[in-house]
């Protein structure tokens, strides 16, 4: 018998087609990674706005928290108010609707209408909703419509993260429950709950980062407010010194949010 | 409503009955309201909205006051050569993008799914395909400008290297740059549900094929490529239509010089021009529902389906 290839385990790639195949797929990465590193690399650049890393310098971070600088922290406010508000509606609704989908019939056709607006480019959907509440309804937009937004884009996401614990949920736990007299309160906090934790806290941080870092919907929604991510691109845009700081200021969030999804994805893959 | 009518019809039934037994059914009831009331209020709160624009795109009017007389104005007004020009051009770049992602992107997805065993690199790996969709898009386009400007890093390499006399100028603010700055954001999206449907392919079907007699490149046209084309449909889907609303990549790095499609929408806001932009975000949806009927023709005659539900279960 043909002795089976180490690193194939299922006998399609050859040793040439393979790394064929990694160098394309690095090249990508390569172009997905570098802008990441660059901005945190040209961070500690003095002069960032050439793209390069010397001399180094920690004049950006520090400069973020004095005087007129440190106008950024109205704004990250709002983004974790609304981030928090979006992380949990979206838990919310996810779990109530993904603990109930896998049992019923018409689930293809329910979940295509949930998750049909994580394809729509994110500009179509706030514009969307500025012209139906604010055109057609009359409603002043603001808070609650970056809020309604920011749900649309995180609740697919959401929803996603809750079926994946909930599809392998064994509904023989809860009737077994109710032959030992659980009433449904209790069979809810003491069996379904912890089964699918794993699911309901990513969801929870993926919800939150989604809303956090959201830019395309919230532009035409926002009414008077100002997120954190708009005020980075107004800021970005403008040409101005301005732009330095905003490289530290990326490279914090950008770390952190890292950080969150870091968190969540082992937790998700941990309940596998 | 049904448990409560049968215990009403026959008490003496239900009273019979095992308290087990009788309050079974009423569970998934409640369960099944929440749903209904959810997804009544998704429809209602979040799809209306965006169907509505197939409406008000018909409509006149000025700002956010809509007359109530149908009009075809405000696709004449999307057709003139300024506004059609980038339209046009977005879809160029799009579908050139969607391609050069499959070709990065089917490679890599199937040899991550089937060319590597389970352990640290595969999970690294896909990790960091997932990272990217929830970072910042605008903070990591930006920072291609001082890479690629004019007195940019690369630039300034080329100069000081004498490989090129002058500094470059079509680096930033051209489609080259446009083009760059999406190929990697939009990566993942093509890769990931690729990866997932060529998992699902039984590894013994590619074993049985290949001890059949098939060459890899058999095995891979006519096993593997017909089970993972749901997964490159939704690969298709995921990078091409939300690309078509990229705001990011053509106003950083397009800088006022490459409009899309995006800018389309942000001029006629300006303007006012409300049914216009409505009537831009109608052609967007009509492209979505013309790329998903196609594929799910497409899908319908190789008489695959993918059942999402029993995808997580694996």
């Amino acid at each position: 018998m043909r002795r089976r290839p180490r690193h194939d385990p299922a006998g399609i790639f050859t040793g040439p087609t393979a790394a064929i195949a990694v160098i394309l797929g690095a090249v990508a990465l390569v172009l997905l990674y570098a802008p990441i590193a660059g901005l945190a690399v040209l961070s500690f650049s003095a002069r960032p706005l050439t793209g390069i890393p010397w001399p180094l310098t920690l004049d950006w971070y520090t400069d973020l928290f004095t005087g007129e600088d440190a106008r950024w922290i109205g704004p990250l406010v709002t983004s974790i108010g609304i981030g928090l508000l979006v992380s949990f509606l979206a838990t919310a609704a996810a779990l109530a609707i993904g603990r109930v989908m896998p049992l019923i019939r018409r689930r293809g056709g329910l979940l295509v209408a949930y998750l049909s607006v994580l394809v729509l480019p994110g500009i179509l959907v706030g514009i969307a909703v500025l012209f139906f509440y604010r055109g057609l309804l009359d409603f002043r937009t603001g808070f609650w419509s970056v809020v309604l937004v920011h749900f649309v884009w995180a609740l697919p996401f959401a929803l996603l993260c809750i079926l994946i614990v909930t599809v392998r949920f064994d509904h023989r736990l809860l009737e077994a429950a109710t032959d030992l007299g659980a009433n449904k309160i209790r069979q809810f906090i003491d069996i379904e709950l912890p089964l699918l934790n794993p699911g309901i806290t990513a969801s929870a941080f993926f919800s939150f980062l989604l809303s956090f870092n959201e830019l395309p919907r919230t532009l035409y929604t926002r009414g008077g407010i100002t997120t954190l991510p708009y005020y980075i691109w107004t800021a970005s845009a403008s040409h101005s010194s301005a732009v330095s700081l905003i490289y530290a200021l990326s490279a914090i969030i950008m770390v952190a949010s890292f950080v969150i999804v870091l968190i969540a994805t082992r937790v998700l893959m941990r309940s596998r | 409503m049904s448990v409560a009518s049968t215990s009403l019809d026959s008490p003496a039934a239900a009273a019979a009955a095992r308290p087990g037994v009788r309050r079974r059914p009423l569970r998934p009831s409640v369960d099944r309201a929440a749903l209904v009331v959810l997804t009544a209020l998704w429809a209602i709160g979040v799809l209306l909205p965006i169907l509505s624009l197939v409406v008000i795109s018909v409509l006149q009017g000025r700002g956010l006051s809509f007359l109530w007389t149908v009009s075809l104005q405000p696709y004449a007004d999307i057709l003139v050569s300024y506004r059609i020009e980038p339209v046009l051009r977005t879809l160029r770049i799009v579908v050139v993008i969607t391609a050069l992602e499959f070709v990065l992107g089917f490679p890599f997805a199937l040899w991550l799914a089937k060319g590597l065993r389970e352990g640290w690199t595969k999970s690294i790996l896909i990790v960091l395909l997932i990272v990217p969709f929830f970072l910042s898009p605008a903070a990591r386009t930006i920072v291609w400008r001082p890479i690629l400007g004019r007195e940019g890093l690369v630039n300034i390499l080329l100069t000081s290297t004498n490989l090129t006399a002058e500094p470059l100028d079509w680096l930033l603010f051209t489609e080259f740059a446009i083009h760059l700055g999406l190929i990697g954001p939009y990566f993942p999206s093509m890769v990931l549900p690729i990866f997932i449907s060529v998992s699902l392919i039984d590894d013994e079907l590619i074993k049985a094929s290949r001890d059949l007699g098939a060459t890899p490149m058999q095995t891979l046209r006519t096993v593997v490529l017909p089970l993972a084309m749901p997964g490159i449909a939704a690969g298709v889907v995921f990078t091409a239509v939300p690309m078509l609303g990229d705001n990011i990549a053509s106003t950083l790095l397009g800088g006022g010089q490459v409009s899309m499609i995006a800018e389309g929408f942000d001029d006629l806001i300006r303007a006012m021009n409300y049914p216009a932009a409505a009537a831009l975000g109608t052609t967007l949806l009509v492209a979505f529902a013309f790329l998903a009927l196609c594929i799910r023709f497409v899908l319908k005659r190789l008489g695959t389906g993918f059942d999402i539900f029993e995808g997580m279960k694996g």
